[in-house]
């Protein structure tokens, strides 16, 4: 199934980072009315070299150009993709954020993983739902003030009270909306560095007989690799089996066998959630 | 063509596999006996070799490291990975636990990217039915395109058909090809792209497959980034695609590129488990769970260590008291055989060659003969502290104990170093548990390992303890046997602590250990084990031991004094009284004496006279402890070789057991100084060697001699001079 997934992606003809690349040429122009490469390896916060390898892609694919002083700038084709990336992005971050109530960081992070693959059809469906919920219809408004009572107290966004920027879901009906933040590309691009904030609950915060799921690994290279060689890696369920005689270290549950881990390491094990007893195998 | 090669020289197979996968018993039940131990090429990680016959062909087998991976970070990995590269055996043989199928598979598809020619052994696939599963191997072998045979290692069930395989893929006729291993989106087509960029390069491609080479480089790996940077002819632009690459996963995923290739490596894994193996649904892997409620157990698990190690101090006397008449009097038996097997030469050299005579006899026999007697009682040592590796206690060890290393500076390997060098109570070695230190990332860390790990009861200084206990405390041998594993530990505790917080500072690094199911060792495997360690014991006495016996030897006997003071005495005696014999074997006893007090041993050790008085070793013991410097085997050699010479005149051969015990300046005082002495100075010659090369620094391996000679000797001096005060054994 997931394997289906993939395949839908690859049809997609612009990969993550070619979106960055485009849209951060689209943004400097805006701003400062040009684009080399150099400035867009700044921008992503890459090396020069590596926006130079994309963008010599991008180039042969026809949708950056670059006249004969190396000034980048973008193709028909080139602009229409940055719109549509830029258009769904806001939509995505409207309806995670602003209608689901998944906090404004997570929001932008998903969105940044799948704005690029929303087909057009799916960008348009969820441009006239956002129109609709942030109408003034009745039936919206009832929508809302439902799901907020049954998202419970995780919601941001008290029931009742629509989404902070109702003008701009209200706006979402044209074809190019406002750009999220004027520098949007950089942040994104900058992502990875910029962690979440720690989950609530590590490996070292479960007692005897629970589990979780393993949502993050933290750590420096030697020691994570150590962990992901053990099998410690995302996604995978662990249960705590005891603790050592004196406190430490404890034996946990993973993949079918058991390992040791100190505490003070368990700590950077971030967990997702709590899974039903027995499944640590 | 494949006919003219092993006619030529015989197929060469690597057997690789994660630890506690059973690899050693099933390299063991392939290959029958050892055709050779060695080290890897510049590393000391120890190489086994040995040849498998099957059908009439021959196949040399090497056991590879036992690893869970095969990255940069840990010397095994890299002894396996390159082995692999740069050797190119015919065929690799995996090792893969059958009742732990998913995290043994990560070993498989890293083989797998390598592109080796692939057999896998599914390996205990006896405990895995007992746990209810099943695994269509046929399945297993078509997914991943790799031949699995079953096998049950310490059995040796389907040895022949994994002989038969090998052979066939070595010699090329085997169908199968390994499929390609699929992460998913979007690495693949990011090592895809990046292969393709490698493929071009020749250089890299004759020594790398490119698919490897690329999916090493996203992985950062930095053994592999370096030989691109030096071999690649356009490193520049790899780097420089691998640098896209990894930035574009790693924005495409907000995750790090190790754990993303970790997890697809693992969702490959776990996909093959998904589609050929089937496991209840409720779990039967109970007993491993129940003996660790037991032996983990918050107040029981520290009572029950104690108890084992105190128990097989106790079985291993018990049974070496049954075979008193192999161990008691062995050392003298050594010599009479020896004696009654060169009679003839020895007796006829007597007076004409009175130097050769007293080199076979002293040198040779007191020096060797003198180790080789503790062969059986070591032998038992190593059968216990075998049974206790194949079970799977020794990680449970390290469990329990670990926080309380902590506390002293020391973590989880180090327990594993101090074990290996000897910490479940003898028979084990300083020099592998140096090596052992390797796993450590932590340079501090390993530091204060290796610094400590020689203190622990290293199998060469079991037989020097085992004489003196022998000699001094005979009513309770395996109590104070018991004593000297609890000191020496704590010995140990106390020097880390002492480095940690003066010497060497700073933080600790983790910890992270697999616990292995419980197994019940095969009465084969666990002689075979033992008896490797034995003979390499023996060989060490016949090699080592035997050179420095020698040089020793040497030192006490030269350089000759001039006897004709003595032997006008003897002329002078009257052949005829009664008391004749006893007049000439005090005069012989008193020449011999002076004889060696004024070699050149005799001179060292009455030079440091002065300093061991205050621990009331005498010269002998001096020059005794001086050879150990350079194996702990030979304190006890030297000793008899010193004891005999001093004993020439009396014809019956006496055990140095005996010797000791009527000397009446030794007192069970003096011999536990001794021990303690013996316990924690300098590390011998070989040990040291390894800390050089592991630590790197003169400076660290001076310093282990020289902090560990001192610690001993002020701990000696304290023992006697307390103990003398409290009016203790004497």
């Amino acid at each position: 199934m997931p394997d289906e997934t993939w395949k839908q992606f690859e049809r997609n003809p612009i990969s993550h980072s070619a979106a960055h690349h485009i849209i951060a040429i689209a943004e400097l122009r805006e701003s400062a009315g040009y684009a080399r490469v150099s400035d867009v390896a700044k921008l992503l916060h890459i090396t020069r070299g590596s926006a130079s390898l994309t963008l010599k892609a991008l180039k042969k694919r026809g949708l950056v150009l670059e006249d004969e002083n190396r000034f980048l700038r973008l193709s028909d084709t080139g602009n229409a993709v940055a719109d549509a990336v830029r258009g769904r992005k806001f939509l995505l971050q409207s309806l995670l954020h602003d209608v689901l109530g998944v906090p404004a960081d997570t929001a932008e992070e998903d969105t940044c993983k799948i704005e690029h693959l929303v087909s057009r059809e799916t960008a348009d469906r969820l441009a006239r739902f956002l129109r609709f919920i942030g109408s003034d219809d009745e039936r919206a408004r009832q929508f809302l003030a439902a799901w907020g009572r049954y998202n419970g107290p995780g919601n941001h966004n008290p029931p009742g009270c629509p989404p902070h920027d109702a003008d701009g879901l209200a706006s979402l009906c044209e074809e190019h909306p406002s750009p999220g933040h004027p520098n949007g590309a950089e942040r994104s691009g900058s992502r990875p560095r910029r962690r979440r904030q720690a989950t609530p609950i590590s490996l070292a915060d479960l007692g005897v007989g629970q589990s979780g799921r393993i949502a993050r690994v933290e750590g420096d290279g030697a020691i994570r690799q150590r962990f992901l060689d053990m099998g410690i890696t995302r996604g995978a369920v662990v249960r705590v089996q005891r603790v050592a005689p004196l406190g430490d270290p404890i034996q946990i549950a993973i993949k079918g066998y058991s390992l040791a881990i100190r505490k003070s390491e368990a700590k950077s094990i971030h967990l997702e959630l709590e899974v039903p007893d027995h499944a640590g195998r | 063509m494949p006919g003219v090669e092993t006619t030529t020289r015989p197929a060469r197979a690597a057997i690789a596999g994660n630890p506690n996968s059973g690899k050693t018993s099933l390299f063991n039940a392939l290959t029958g006996s050892i055709h050779c131990v060695g080290n890897y090429p510049g590393v000391t990680v120890e190489r086994n070799e040995g040849l498998a016959r099957c059908d009439g062909r021959t196949l040399l087998m090497v056991d590879l490291p036992g690893t869970y991976s095969l990255t940069a970070y840990s010397a095994e990995e890299v002894v396996a990975r390159n082995f692999l590269i740069e050797e190119k055996p015919d065929v690799v043989v995996d090792v893969v636990d059958a009742s732990n199928l998913e995290r043994n598979l990560y070993l498989v598809v890293q083989l797998m990217e390598m592109e080796v020619p692939l057999v896998i052994a599914l390996n205990m696939v006896d405990v895995a039915r007992r746990h209810g599963k099943t695994i269509d191997i046929q399945k297993m072998s078509q997914l991943l395109g790799v031949p699995v045979v079953a096998t049950v290692g310490n059995k040796g069930h389907g040895k022949g058909a994994l002989l038969g395989a090998c052979a066939k893929v070595a010699d090329g006729s085997d169908a199968s090809h390994v499929q390609r291993v699929t992460y998913g989106h979007p690495l693949d087509e990011h090592v895809h792209a990046l292969a393709d960029l490698i493929a071009d390069d020749q250089g890299l491609c004759r020594m790398h497959r490119p698919r490897w080479v690329a999916i090493k480089l996203i992985e950062k790996d930095p053994q592999v980034a370096e030989t691109v940077a030096r071999v690649a002819d356009d490193s520049e632009v790899i780097i420089q695609a691998a640098e896209s690459a990894i930035h574009a996963i790693e924005t495409h995923s907000g995750h790090s590129v190790q754990s993303i290739v970790a997890e697809g490596r693992y969702g490959f894994a776990a996909g093959i488990v998904r589609l050929c193996a089937r496991a209840p649904a409720v779990e039967r892997r109970r007993v491993t769970d129940r003996i660790d409620s037991i032996v983990c157990h918050r107040l029981l698990g520290l009572i029950i260590l104690a108890g084992v190690v105190y128990a097989l101090f106790g079985a291993v006397f018990k049974i070496a008291d049954e075979w008193a008449w192999l161990f008691g009097k062995s050392p003298s038996e050594w010599v009479e055989w020896f004696f009654e097997a060169a009679a003839a030469g020895i007796g006829g050299l007597e007076a004409s060659h009175p130097m050769l005579r007293s080199l076979l006899a002293d040198g040779v026999i007191g020096g060797v003969g003198g180790v080789l007697g503790f062969v059986p009682l070591i032998f038992v040592m190593f059968v216990f502290v075998a049974v206790l590796e194949d079970t799977g206690y020794v990680a449970r060890v390290a469990f329990v104990l670990d926080r309380a290393l902590r506390a002293f500076g020391l973590q989880g390997r180090s327990i594993l170093a101090m074990i290996v060098s000897g910490g479940l109570g003898g028979g084990g070695c300083a020099v592998p548990g140096v090596m052992a230190t390797r796993t450590m990332r932590d340079e501090k860390d390993r530091l204060i390992t290796m610094m400590v790990a020689p203190i622990m009861n290293c199998g060469a200084k079991l037989p020097v303890y085992l004489m003196l206990i022998a000699a001094f405390f005979p009513t309770a041998q395996a109590k104070v046997m018991f004593l000297l594993w609890a000191v020496s530990w704590v010995m140990a505790l106390i020097a880390a602590l002492i480095l940690r917080r003066f010497v060497i500072r700073g933080e600790q690094t983790p910890f992270v250990m697999e616990l292995p199911s419980y197994h019940v060792p095969t009465v084969r495997g666990v002689l075979r084990h033992s008896w490797q360690r034995t003979w390499m014991y023996i060989r060490k006495a016949g090699t080592i031991i035997l050179a420095i016996s020698l040089v020793m030897w040497a030192l006490m006997y030269f350089p000759r004094m001039d006897a004709g003071s003595y032997d006008a005495q003897v002329a002078a005696l009257d052949p005829g009284s009664d008391s004749h014999a006893e007049e000439l074997a005090a005069i012989e006893a008193e020449r011999s004496e002076a004889q060696l007090r004024q070699s050149i041993a005799g001179r060292i050790g009455t030079a440091l006279l002065p300093l061991s008085q205050l621990a009331d070793f005498d010269w002998r013991d001096n020059v005794a402890l001086v050879g150990g410097f350079a194996a702990k085997e030979v304190i006890i050699g030297t000793l008899g070789v010193a004891y005999s010479m001093g004993d020439v005149a009396s014809q019956e051969s006496r055990s140095l057991v005996d010797r000791l015990r009527a000397d009446e300046e030794w007192s069970p005082l003096r011999a536990a100084a001794m021990l303690i002495f013996v316990m924690v100075y300098a590390p011998c010659m070989c040990t040291l060697a390894v800390i050089r090369r592991e630590s790197g620094s003169w400076k660290w391996t001076i310093f282990s001699t020289a902090y560990s000679t001192t610690l001993a000797f002020v701990l000696a001096v304290l023992v006697y001079n307390v103990g003398g005060a409290l009016g203790l054994g004497t």
